[in-house]
């Protein structure tokens, strides 16, 4: 869904969705997980991996940038991010159901796991490890929310040729997470 | 337990002391928010029913076009909390904020529901607390339904509570389902 604005309770709001809907899928069965759809495609606890991997390189910037911005009388109503995190932001959620705008992964994000080995245990890590970066990514929109946000711009994950306040980079990294989702939805189906 | 008299005020018309209701007392923990903190979030289980010792306190639910629509207040001696998802043990639709900062006293659905085993005089409380609840709830939905803006801002200062004039205008205007522009044109008027 196209946004002009990023609002921080609508941010949570849609997290504490994702967190919900995580919570529900815990329920599918080991296999399910492993289970690749197609031979090219990832499995749902390879989607799960590759949501984590694409969290952690903004971990640093962005917990570095919220001990640095100023904070502010109340709270933030809204932001209106920059036109190129806002075209980016724009194409990464799903429409429908539907994922649009395929995109190629680099190698750095690409999840590196052995499915043969996997067991129960390790795919609770993994689902685990993700709720906790929903709530890490949750925690991060409550304190830019009372922050002067804007203030400060960082590279985003390719480079300089984006650059994202810390709103901008948890729309990103939000939206990227609901096409994730969507994906994960789809791979448990079969 | 010292928030004994403010318990004792809050669930009047009851007669409730440590000696004959000690299980009523004991189940309250106190909680304390920063202004703009979130008591509760949309998607998020309320897990306590809360008893407002200072600060005012706004739920809302976020409308379709991104806006915060407030639907209402919590306050000084009042009871705070999202009252439907903490009975049905649900996700909340609404946000509760502390607009102010913010301490409360709280129990658990498990406490809240030992009350009524425990003490039969609280099914009359109940009864009490929900008819004023469901008067409140159609007055307003009339007011809104029928009333100019002018009249329900009129209506709302004539019976506003004090703690409600110290938050930011644009919460009061949502309330009363107008912008915050005619809100302050309203209030100039009036004083």
């Amino acid at each position: 869904m196209a946004r002009t604005h990023i609002k921080p309770e609508i941010q949570i709001e849609r997290i504490n969705a994702l967190r919900n809907t995580l919570n529900q899928l815990r329920s599918k069965e080991n296999r399910n997980w492993l289970h690749r759809p197609h031979s090219k495609s990832w499995s749902a606890i390879e989607v799960a991996k590759h949501m984590l991997i694409a969290q952690e390189v903004y971990e640093t910037k962005i917990e570095s940038t919220l001990s640095r911005l100023k904070p502010i009388e109340g709270s933030l109503e809204a932001i209106r991010p920059n036109r190129t995190p806002a075209f980016l932001i724009k194409r990464f959620p799903p429409q429908n159901g539907e994922i649009k705008h395929k995109m190629k992964t680099t190698k750095k994000f690409e999840p590196v796991l052995d499915l043969t080995s996997l067991s129960n245990t390790d795919v609770a890590t993994i689902l685990d490890q993700l709720d906790s970066s929903l709530a890490q990514l949750k925690s991060w929109v409550t304190a830019y929310r009372t922050t002067d946000v804007t203030a400060i711009r960082f590279n985003s994950a390719i480079g300089a040729i984006v650059r994202f306040n810390a709103a901008e980079a948890c729309e990103f990294i939000l939206c990227h997470n609901e096409r994730h989702f969507q994906q994960m939805a789809n791979a448990l189906k079969g | 337990m010292q928030h004994i008299p403010l318990l004792q005020r809050a669930f009047q018309p009851l007669d409730l002391n440590p000696a004959s209701h000690p299980e009523f007392f004991k189940g309250w923990e106190e909680v304390q928010f920063k202004r703009s903190d979130f008591i509760t979030e949309s998607g998020v289980r309320e897990r306590h029913f809360y008893v407002v010792v200072s600060g005012v306190q706004a739920i809302y639910i976020i409308g379709n076009n991104g806006d915060k629509k407030v639907i209402g207040f919590s306050f000084d001696g009042s009871f705070s909390g999202v009252y439907d998802s903490f009975l049905e043990e649900s996700p909340s639709h609404y946000f509760l904020e502390a607009l102010t900062p913010s301490t409360l006293i709280r129990t658990t659905l498990d406490d809240y529901n030992s009350w009524f085993t425990l003490y039969p005089e609280f099914n009359y409380w109940g009864r009490i607390v929900h008819q004023h609840l469901l008067i409140g709830r159609v007055k307003r939905e009339i007011e809104l339904i029928t009333m100019t803006a002018k009249e329900r801002f009129d209506a709302f200062i004539e019976r506003c509570p004090a703690p409600l004039l110290t938050i930011p205008q644009k919460y009061l205007a949502s309330y009363l389902n107008m912008t915050p522009e005619t809100f302050s044109r309203l209030r100039s008027l009036k004083s």
